[in-house]
């Protein structure tokens, strides 16, 4: 009876299994084949081995070298803006309280929407000439003139990773809330009674006990940051200063015409990804979940 | 158990919610697609079709379709796409191997790579000879021994002036000469008659590339040598004085900082409605658009120049757009139809007269001169004369890529993020490292 | 109440002083929450509302007085003008509709039987494969695409419902399984085996213990579909014609001319309407599901 009865639960794994297989195993393995080839869009079966090649090209191109830096503070910026705001925000909303199940409703909206559609929602705020931004800050006297936001590389990066943060921010303030609603009463309680102020709790008590999570809100805000591909692309489309290592796989592939190129950079992008998030997990000491 | 209820009731009207919009985008969407007509010499009758064409065609060719889908029974689905995405859609989907609509763009500089990659079918038999013998610009679609696109628009590149500004700035006679032109414009916007007197795209499209190109050839010099060698490192060479003279109009804010934003289409929407007063790099084409009173703003004061230049030459060039038919379309019969139709020599007089788009048909072209229906005839009849290809030593097959390449550079250079001498080297090192 | 040793007479005031506080910075939380999200999206309405005329004009209206539907109709066309926009704008809210849908309802079958096999039985190398499935999670779709890019050329699934709806499948299965794996671990197995005790086989079981189960699912079903509805740079890829989803759409509008930021907005504000639906009224299980993965 047993034996069978497993034998619908090997059942009931495969399709899960061959999804698996077929979409991302396989597909895999091959990307890591045909890295090592010369591989063109436009005649996809002429091939020639090329080794190293595509990797040592990926590293020396200039372009690389931007979109790389810019993943890079699209990553850091992200991070710690999602981090400090997060746990602002899932402190301030621990207490539950008349309507806060409508404010977090309202407060997961942007997480829920395309980011395209953020992108051209904010593009249309950052416009030069007809944005809201720039009314505004007119009007508080913080700047004397229009400014160009998008397009003025020193903040264009900014911009970007403004309306990334706007997408994110309540994806990790749900998580942080979640663990802080299971934070018993009586340690803050005790913590009240001996005086402890603001700080002194959330640094004692209530930053400890987030500790576990921020490796996931660390690992999901990067695995965000570094594929980050629709905000730029949709706002500012292939600008060098603000074009992210996918946009940039993206024409490398489909532009350059390089497949085998284009497949060693997703490599390394991925590789590289792998590797943060054993560093996140050394960090937080996370214990493994089975 | 209450919860249940109340959360099955939640889904409930979310799901009803949207189910209703579904059905009534729906409905909405539905076109009454009826193409009548009988079914006499309709060979291709009830074939759909799919036509995916840049934003200049839009107009005229949605203004036609009715009519060719009443004359042959054909239904056109039209799409329209910028540039950029629209070379990208047509890569990614010739690429997979299927066609991304059975008629599309074709641009001079696709034949290359399109050819060898052989994404596009032959057109030699789908167009009698009489047309092939007409056309003025078919040898720059052949690839071997096939056509592969149909000329259909001859766009070659003039200067437009908004003659008004000049005047009201105190200057008399439009300056032939590039650096003179570029003084004037300095005129214009210190007597306060317009803030950016130089009209031009900066965004990180191909379109911000022809400036550059056009500029360098009126400036009596090439891109490159015999050897594909870059020429404008040199600082008295044309390429170097043309770039030189889009970043000096950038830097002393004779062109408008949004133009940083800009694609071709918005230059030519805002020309349109008096913004700016040079239009450097103007569509041959849009000599319909700009003197048409009903469609500009400028009607009355709008004059075409030949392209400024060094001492004494001017020189343009032609960016000759075409249209084909991908290989893997299941409907090449019925997508011929269509590119017939728009090659009747009454469409393609309409096609200019009402919609800027010039024509390749030289007797279309002698015809309008005869008639005086090009404005500013004689002085587009000279720069016909002053077309010359942008590589006369024959396009090279990466130039499309170079192309995004330098226009993403030239997009750094004016946000001040590489000099000029910077930014040409990148350039030449694209081209370079492309050749390799 | 607990003794407050340092000042024993003041503690009832202190205990209202600080609720009051708190009070006021829930308050000021909520504000700055609701200003937050919806900010942003009330000026993508104005847009959507305001003429074409009113639109480039600087000052900026905050208000769109008049307010006019023509973008509206223009894209659903229902003002009889050229269907070039409207044509294609409504294909691709169909095309966005069917293909999550359709992915979220696959995704669903798939996780609900495997995560009740990880959830109730552990056989050598379960721990390996559930631990494969999560680390599926963190690659980015680049770096399977290409090659999938070739298999689905040559399965002639590019550019279709199908082919998209299965890369989506593929994408977001790993999280549904990880989910309601966890949903059923919270269900006491005494039902089970009750059940099998009286001769019940395992599909039974299942449909027993799965309406306990359920909250796991809606919020497994939610997410999926948020996340199908949200992508643009895959479909940009697989699906940039006819399958085309109505975000690729959409940004098809955005590089045309910038003048069109009406037309831009109204498409903006119709597409968003499922997404902000599904939010706002299943935002309990969006929320349950989002803590699971963290409220350990």
């Amino acid at each position: 009876m047993k034996r069978r009865d497993n034998d619908i639960f090997l059942l009931w794994l495969l399709p899960m299994a061959l999804v698996l297989l077929c979409f991302v195993i396989l597909p895999l393995l091959v990307t890591v084949v045909d890295s090592l080839y010369s591989v063109s869009l436009l005649n996809v079966s002429d091939r020639s081995f090329a080794g190293a090649d595509n990797y040592l090209t990926v590293l020396k191109d200039a372009n690389v070298r931007t979109a790389a830096g810019n993943t890079l503070f699209y990553t850091v910026v992200s991070l710690t803006a999602e981090t400090v705001l997060g746990i602002a925000a899932a402190v301030a909303l621990k207490e539950k309280y008349r309507g806060r199940s409508v404010i977090l409703a309202v407060l997961s909206i942007p997480w829920a929407l395309p980011p395209m559609v953020n992108s051209m929602t904010w593009k249309l705020i950052f416009d030069p000439s007809v944005g809201i931004l720039n009314e505004i800050l007119l009007q508080w006297g913080v700047i004397d003139a229009y400014q160009v936001w998008l397009n003025n590389p020193e903040l264009s990066k900014w911009c970007v990773t403004t309306v990334h943060v706007w997408k994110m921010l309540p994806f990790i303030v749900i998580i942080m809330l979640a663990r802080l609603q299971t934070m018993p009463r009586e340690i803050m309680e005790a913590a009240e009674t001996d005086g402890a102020s603001a700080v002194q709790k959330f640094r004692y008590f209530t930053f400890p006990y987030l500790r576990p999570v921020l490796f996931i809100t660390l690992a999901q805000g990067t695995i965000g940051a570094v594929h980050l591909f629709d905000e730029p692309y949709a706002m500012t489309g292939t600008a060098l200063d603000t074009r992210t290592l996918l946009i940039q796989d993206y024409l490398t592939a489909f532009r350059e015409y390089n497949l085998g190129t284009g497949m060693a950079l997703a490599l390394l992008i991925s590789v590289s990804i792998l590797l943060l998030m054993v560093l996140y997990a050394k960090l937080a000491g996370r214990q493994e979940e089975w | 158990m209450k919860n249940e209820w109340q959360a099955g009731w939640k889904r409930g009207i979310a799901a009803a919610l949207c189910g209703l919009m579904i059905f009534a985008l729906g409905a909405c969407g539905s076109d009454s697609g009826e193409t009548g007509g009988t079914q006499e010499g309709k060979e291709f009758a009830g074939e759909e079709i799919a036509v995916l064409l840049p934003p200049w065609y839009e107009e005229g060719i949605a203004a036609t379709i009715p009519e060719f889908e009443e004359a042959t029974g054909i239904k056109v689905n039209l799409e329209i796409l910028d540039w950029d995405p629209l070379r990208d859609r047509i890569v990614t989907a010739c690429s997979s191997g299927k066609a991304p609509a059975d008629v599309t763009e074709f641009s001079w500089d696709w034949v290359g790579n399109f050819g060898a990659a052989g994404w596009y079918a032959p057109l030699n038999d789908s167009l009698d000879d009489a047309f092939w013998a007409d056309s003025m610009t078919k040898d720059t679609f052949k690839y071997g021994e096939d056509y592969l696109a149909v000329p259909i628009y001859n766009d070659f590149r003039l200067t437009y002036v908004n003659k008004a500004d000049f005047t009201a700035a105190g200057i008399v006679e439009v300056p032939a000469g590039a650096d003179e032109i570029l003084e004037a414009a300095r005129k214009i916007k210190a007597s306060g008659v317009e803030e950016y007197p130089v009209a031009l795209p900066l965004s990180a499209v191909a379109a911000t590339t022809t400036p550059w190109f056009m500029l360098t050839k009126s400036y009596g010099g090439e891109l490159f040598d015999e050897n594909y060698q870059p020429l404008f490192l040199e600082k008295d060479s044309a390429g170097y004085r043309a770039m030189n003279w889009i970043m000096t109009g950038l830097s002393e804010s004779l062109i408008d900082p949004a133009s940083l934003d800009y694609q071709g289409m918005d230059v030519v929407d805002r020309f349109k409605l008096g913004q700016g007063s040079i239009d450097i790099a103007g569509w041959a084409g849009n000599v319909t658009e700009y003197f048409n009173s009903e469609k500009s703003q400028i009607s009355d004061s709008v004059e075409v120049i030949k392209v400024p230049g060094a001492e004494g030459v001017s020189r343009t060039y032609g960016l000759l757009e075409g249209v084909g038919i991908p290989a893997a379309s299941e409907h090449k019969g019925a997508a011929a139809e269509f590119i017939k139709w728009i090659n009747r020599p009454e469409f393609v007089e309409s096609f200019f007269v009402d919609y800027g788009i010039f024509p390749s048909s030289q007797a279309v072209i002698d015809k309008l001169v005869g008639e005086g229906k090009i404005p500013g005839g004689e002085v587009v009849s000279e720069v016909l004369g002053t077309i010359e290809p942008l590589f006369p030593q024959g396009a090279p097959e990466w130039y499309g890529n170079w192309e995004s390449e330098t226009a993403a550079v030239m997009n750094q250079m004016a946000k001040g993020q590489l000099s000029l001498d910077a930014g040409l080297a990148a350039i030449a090192d694209a081209a370079a490292k492309l050749q390799k | 109440m607990v003794e407050n040793r340092r000042w024993p007479g003041i503690r009832p005031a202190r205990k209202l002083h600080r609720r009051t506080k708190l009070a006021a910075l829930q308050a000021a939380v909520s504000a700055l929450i609701l200003l937050y999200s919806l900010l942003p999206l009330y000026w993508l309405l104005r847009t959507s509302l305001i003429s074409k005329e009113d639109l480039l004009k600087a000052p900026p209206a905050l208000l769109p007085s008049p307010a006019t539907a023509e973008h509206f109709a223009r894209i659903l066309g229902l003002d009889g003008s050229s269907h070039v926009i409207s044509a294609n704008f409504v294909r691709a809210f169909w095309n966005s509709a069917a293909v999550c849908l359709g992915a979220t309802a696959a995704v669903c079958a798939i996780a609900v039987l495997a995560g009740y096999v990880f959830a109730r039985w552990r056989f050598p190398g379960s721990r390996a494969l559930f631990g494969l499935l999560l680390v599926t999670m963190v690659l980015p779709a680049y770096s399977v695409m290409l090659p999938l890019y070739r298999v689905m050329t040559a399965l002639s699934l590019i550019d279709t419902g199908l082919g998209l709806g299965l890369i989506y499948v593929s994408a977001f299965m790993p999280l549904a399984v990880w989910l309601m794996r966890s949903f059923f671990l919270t269900v006491p197995i005494e039902l089970e085996e009750a059940a099998q005790m009286d001769g019940a086989g395992r599909w039974r079981q299942l449909f027993l213990v799965l309406p306990l189960a359920a909250p796991g699912l809606i919020s497994a079903a939610t997410i999926t579909f948020l996340s199908c509805w949200s992508q643009y740079a895959i479909p940009l890829v697989f699906a940039s014609s006819k399958a085309q989803p109505v975000t690729v759409f959409l940004s098809t509008l955005v590089g045309k001319t910038s003048v069109e930021y009406g037309l831009m907005a109204a498409g903006g504000v119709l597409s968003i309407l499922p997404p902000l639906l599904v939010a706002v009224f299943l935002n309990r299980y969006l929320v349950a599901g989002l803590m699971k993965g963290a409220g350990r």
